[in-house]
């Protein structure tokens, strides 16, 4: 066996096999020496068969740790997992030694609630399960892995209620998973993006999450989960638009906050598409919108700036969306920084020399809070994209180019579907009392 | 599903304005219009009982597969090439009169038929995608719009611009014989129920039209409303002297205390928005009656490929919309409007009366089995 | 936002050739847009926020259109105000406002314009062609509020009240009645005075904007034929008229009682009208008035003791001012409160109309007053 191990990883020098004996065996041992915790090794392998309390040939067959591997074609995959290879009297075994370096159970920090539970999934794939297992302590809860990746041989995991999933949908599922083609998964935004057929999709249709409440609740409802090792997130699907807009919190306030705080979204999701559009329709075609007083006052804060509405407009949302990109991608100490000079420092100067009006300021700063006050991080990235064709319309058309741009978008969200299942519509609790439009079909 | 019918009732309800129903009504408001609307009325509701009724009893058909149940295919083709053509043209005269009355007063300097363009690409959008998916965006739009719209109904009716004399005045006439053209206006209103011809393929076998009642209720209150608050706010003699009559009314409130001052403005998204769903799904229809010419077509109530022929067909809607731009003005869009709306009167009647005799001829039960057959 | 690349097509000439045309049609609508007109940033616009159509005296050039053009200013505050004021004769008025764009250097809205102002001299004898242009004017929106002035529109609109901070804004205000509430102040908006120009029983009216040191005064009404005004009525007759038509709260009526002026603060008010036919040409007009409401001024221990006596001289003094009022406007020949419009919503008739003008000349009129003292303030 060694030999052909040796064969086989012919350059690697982690690679340790070792011929070890002691009174009655010879073995031959072989694993990866930096994928193994060593200590386990030495535990559970080397330290027994030289000790010889037990027959080493006894252990191997009773200790469950240890399974019979007797097919040569699947050492190498099970070496780069981390196991170790055992040959004692022609018979292998392999036992799970593996060492994953993970974030030990981490704090939510993506969607972070004031009340609700404080931990994020791991990155290490059965802690993860574990918590969701804990969370949600059915019979029903079912398992199903799959591998994905030609090279990086991710373990992809869905898990699912099974009396209450959708089996179309999950027949949908395994078809995705199965087909997957790729060299390397590393994050589960790109499982989620190879689960789409449609790559140029603006809005996400599966929800990606770091929480296990959202995830257990999400079981509970018939949504499959797909989690993978090595990040944090995991994928809940099929979903609907509002699950996107609503955060965890709002299952855990009164009706009337989460209400307050649902439609708050609503309005904000309206504004940070709409305001920079609507301020270019509005100044420059159809000023007799606004009150004479905000109307002269506008002309009056415009007096100074040279430019015609649009270029303001893109003068502020350019820097608007550096000030955001900079600060995701700096360091936290010095995000800050570029916050303060950008915003503060920047927005008073090109306000006093001209270059923006002081209108423009505060329609950009209302546009993009509005744009942070939207829970789900892949939907307010579709959102940020969404108010630029919104501005050509606005430039070309008007306000009814705004108008109409937002029905259009409108008719977009409507005729997307989630995994199969209607992605934005409303839903009233009367609907379960009978059967849905269209049942006709899946019948 | 209940809920979908009264959307679309509602839709076309609200959607007379772009179509010239009060313009027909007002101009002959001393000549039959009141006596006119009593007879739509009760006309209008007893065509939607009998159409309802009748599409009730095939859950998951539309009309093309239910002439097909019984009629030669000689006939199906002709009557289903009427039909789209009836759908097209409401639509896209909705259409190209919005985009006429939203030039005139919000864009004047831009070209109409440059705002008939992006209007048009988003009914085309629209108009390809399934129906399923033109079910949920009417429900948004109206769920979005319907407040809207009950707030300047609702700030319109306590004004105290209304000049209640007027409007007693002019129900006065209800004495004066009904008349033709002002009977086949007012029925427009309650023609929500004919969207069931394609729509009803989606309806799930155990649908039944619930709260039929709110037909004639909702329909009269629409009706009555969009002929006599504009005699409220232009009095008997100046309210034919208006071209837009429901525009000028919206122009004449203010909200003192709003964001927005001028009513004229919500009116006017609020119609935009109404107009391109109407459109969109009137050329939905259209499309989907010209698919089924071809009988061995299987329909689709939920495909996530849209065939090439939509967009073909759809295109040419768009295309016979923007050449009709450039002789329509607003004169002749009136006079095509009063022949239009007598016209679709009769087809829509007698479509009616059609369906409800057919409904007859065959048990439900074996109907249920056809429509599980092709479903 | 339009995808238009969603559908798999059959062949792909096909794809491709409808994907160029939509595409073409696209560029080709954003092209010819980008060089037509339309995109007027708001600081190359002027805004009107006044305009007045006077008699020029010149039979060339009839009209004399003035507007007031408000300058834009980053800071506000009152009195900073500053404003333009053009002014041109012209054959039209239209053409007037054309001529006048050609002088300044932005480009003129008139969607701003709230106030419209018809000089003395015009109103004295046509509205009717002004009154027209400003409704066909698609900018000029149905509710703005128009009035006279006098002695002329021009000279109200140089005046520069003290406290404006936004030019025009004063007058606006002032009609608007978001802001002041006074029972001498009768607003028309465009719509209206275009639906009583045209109407059959209900005649048009305005108010009358005059000079004063610091701004305007607007107490007095012009009550109109179709055309031209017949009669003005003073301050007190206008919130008379007021309370007749529009029931209107928060005025006052007065009374003299033992030679002292004794004033009652209408709290609540309703005015019915009965018209009653006796024949070919003649009819009575039944006006029954309830008022009620608190005093504000008059002698001590009014309430205990002379309740039913000052009553008593409401009732006779309102009645009396009452049927003058409705004398003068008859004896005028215009019908502002819309009794005509009454008398064909109550009568059942073709000729409804005709009968009424037939009788309206000598109408008799029978007023009917109940007043009473609800409170007399802080004081008994």
């Amino acid at each position: 066996m060694l030999q052909a191990i040796r064969e086989r990883f012919a350059s690697a020098t982690d690679v340790k096999t070792h011929r070890i004996t002691n009174s009655r065996f010879i073995a031959e041992v072989a694993f990866i020496a930096t994928l193994v915790d060593e200590s386990k090794v030495s535990d559970m392998v080397l330290v027994p068969f030289a000790k010889e309390e037990v027959p080493f040939d006894e252990l191997l067959r009773r200790n469950p740790n240890f399974q019979p591997l007797d097919d040569p074609a699947r050492w190498t995959d099970s070496l780069l997992r981390g196991f170790v290879l055992v040959k004692l009297n022609s018979a292998i075994y392999k036992m799970d030694a593996a060492r994953i370096i993970r974030n030990s159970t981490p704090e939510t920090t993506v969607e972070s609630t004031i009340e609700g539970p404080q931990i994020a999934l791991s990155e290490d794939l059965m802690d993860s399960i574990n918590m969701i297992r804990s969370r949600y302590a059915s019979p029903d809860l079912l398992e199903e892995e799959f591998t994905v990746g030609s090279l990086s041989k991710t373990r992809v995991v869905m898990l699912y209620d099974q009396v209450r999933v959708d089996p179309a949908v999950l027949e949908i599922v395994r078809l995705k998973l199965r087909s997957i083609q790729t060299d390397v998964l590393s994050a589960s935004g790109q499982l989620a993006k190879f689960m789409n057929d449609n790559r140029k999709r603006l809005f996400p249709v599966e929800m990606v999450t770091e929480r296990s409440d959202r995830l257990s609740v999400g079981l509970s409802k018939g949504k499959i989960i797909v989690m993978m090792q090595g990040s944090m997130f995991a994928l809940l699907l099929p979903i609907v638009f509002t699950d996107l807009m609503s955060a965890t919190e709002d299952r855990y306030e009164s009706f009337w906050t989460s209400l307050l705080l649902l439609s708050l979204r609503f309005i904000a999701l309206l504004m940070t598409t709409t305001l920079p559009a609507l301020y270019i329709a509005v100044i420059s075609y159809n000023p007799e919108l606004f009150r004479a007083q905000l109307a002269f006052s506008i002309a009056g804060s415009r007096a100074s700036v040279p430019y015609p509405s649009f270029i303001e407009v893109f003068i502020m949302l350019f820097m608007i969306e550096m000030l955001v990109e900079a600060s995701v991608r700096l360091p936290k100490y010095i995000g800050s920084t570029a916050t303060t000079v950008g915003g503060l420092i920047l927005g008073q100067a090109a306000q006093q020399a001209g270059l923006v009006s002081s209108i423009m300021i505060i329609v950009t700063s209302v546009m993009a809070i509005s744009n942070f006050v939207i829970p789900v991080y892949s939907l307010s990235l579709s959102v940020r994209f969404i108010k630029y064709p919104l501005i050509a319309l606005a430039i070309f058309f008007g306000l009814p180019g705004v108008a109409g741009g937002v029905f259009a978008g409108l008719i977009y969200l409507c005729s997307q579907r989630s995994f199969g299942k209607p992605y934005f519509r409303l839903r009233l609790p009367i609907d379960w009392r009978h059967a849905d439009i269209g049942e006709v079909k899946a019948e | 599903m209940n809920r979908y019918f009264y959307y679309s009732f509602i839709m076309v309800a609200m959607l007379n304005l772009m179509l010239y129903v009060p313009s027909v009504l007002l101009e002959e408001r001393m000549t039959g219009a009141v006596s006119s609307l009593l007879v739509a009325i009760g006309l209008g509701t007893l065509t939607a009982y009998a159409v309802t009724s009748a599409m009730a009893r095939y859950p998951g058909l539309g009309v093309p597969e239910i002439l097909r149940l019984y009629l030669p295919e000689w006939i199906v083709k002709t009557l289903l090439s009427l039909f789209a053509f009836v759908f097209f043209f409401a639509s896209s005269f909705a259409l190209v009169g919005y985009t006429l009355l939203l030039n005139r007063v919000l864009t004047p300097d831009l070209p109409a038929w440059n705002l008939l363009l992006v209007l048009g690409l988003i009914c085309i959008y629209g108009s390809t995608r399934s129906s399923m998916t033109l079910l949920f965006l009417m429900e948004m739009t109206m769920v979005l719009t319907i407040p809207v719209i009950l707030f300047i109904l609702f700030k319109g009716i306590r004004s105290p611009d209304v000049a209640w004399n007027a409007i007693y005045t002019i129900a006065q006439y209800v004495t004066v014989r009904p008349t033709l053209t002002s009977v086949a206006a007012g029925t427009f209103i309650f023609t929500g129920y004919i969207n069931l011809a394609i729509f009803n393929r989606l309806n799930p076998p155990n649908f039944r039209l619930k709260g039929r009642w709110l037909i004639p209720l909702l329909g009269s209150g629409i009706l009555l409303t969009t002929f006599f608050l504009p005699i409220g706010y232009h009095g008997t003699m100046a309210v034919d002297r208006y071209m837009y009559v429901w525009t000028q009314t919206a122009d004449s409130m203010t909200m003192s205390f709003g964001f927005i001052e001028r009513v004229l403005f919500l009116f006017l998204l609020v119609y935009l928005a109404l107009t391109l769903l109407y459109t969109s799904i009137g050329w939905h229809q259209a499309i989907e009656f010209i698919h089924s010419l071809r009988k061995d077509r299987k329909f689709e109530v939920d495909s996530t490929e849209t065939p090439a022929s939509s967009w073909w067909i759809g295109s040419i809607f768009f295309a016979l919309s923007v050449a009709s731009m450039f002789f329509l003005d607003e004169k002749l869009t009136l006079a095509v409007a009063e022949i239009w709306l007598t016209f679709r009167m009769f087809i829509e009647q007698g479509a009616a009366a059609l369906l409800f005799l057919l409904s007859f001829k065959r048990p439900p039960d074996a109907a249920k089995e056809a429509a599980h057959d092709s479903a | 936002m339009i995808r238009l690349d969603a559908p798999r097509r059959p062949s792909l000439p096909l794809r491709a050739f409808s994907r160029r045309l939509a595409a073409l049609l696209l560029a080709a609508a954003l092209l010819l847009q980008a060089t037509g007109c339309g995109f007027i940033d708001i600081d190359k616009r002027f805004f009107v926020v006044a305009l007045s159509v006077d008699k020029s005296g010149n039979d060339k050039k009839p009209y004399r259109i003035t507007i007031r053009l408000s300058i834009p200013n980053s800071k506000t505050e009152p009195g900073m105000e500053k404003s333009q004021i053009e002014t041109i004769d012209a054959k039209e008025i239209s053409e007037g406002l054309r001529i006048l764009k050609s002088r300044v250097d932005k480009e003129i809205d008139l969607g701003h314009c709230k106030v419209l102002l018809l000089g003395e001299q015009l109103a004295r004898d046509d509205i009717s062609d002004a009154v027209e242009w400003m409704m066909r004017r698609r900018d000029i929106q149905s509710s703005a509020f128009v009035a006279v002035g006098q002695p002329d529109g021009r000279r109200i609109l140089e005046q520069m009240p003290l406290s404006e901070r936004y030019s025009g804004n004063t007058l606006f205000l002032t009609f608007g009645g978001d802001a002041t509430k006074s029972s001498f102040i009768r607003p028309i908006k465009l719509f209206d005075l275009f639906r009583r120009i045209n109407e059959h029983g209900m005649d048009p009216y305005l108010p009358i904007v005059s000079l004063t040191k610091n701004g305007y005064e607007v107490d007095r009404l012009a009550l109109l034929d179709k055309t031209r005004i017949r009669a003005v009525l003073g301050p007190d007759e206008t919130q008379l008229f007021n309370q007749l038509d529009q029931q209107y709260i928060n005025s006052t009526i007065k009374t003299s009682f033992e030679d002292r002026t004794v004033m009652l603060a209408v709290m609540d008010l309703t005015v019915r009208e009965k018209i009653r036919r006796a024949g070919a040409g003649q009819g009575t007009l039944d006006l029954s008035i309830h008022a009620g409401g608190t005093l504000e001024e008059g002698p001590n221990d009014i309430l205990h003791r002379h309740a039913a006596v000052v009553e008593a001289s409401f009732e006779r003094d309102l009645a009396a001012k009452t049927e003058a009022l409705l004398r003068k406007i008859q004896r005028s020949g215009v019908d502002p409160l819309q009794f005509g419009l009454r008398f064909r919503a109550t009568h059942r008739s073709k000729q409804a109309f005709e009968e009424w003008q037939e009788m309206y000349p000598t109408l008799k009129f029978q007023v009917r007053t109940d007043v009473d003292i609800q409170g007399a303030g802080r004081i008994k």
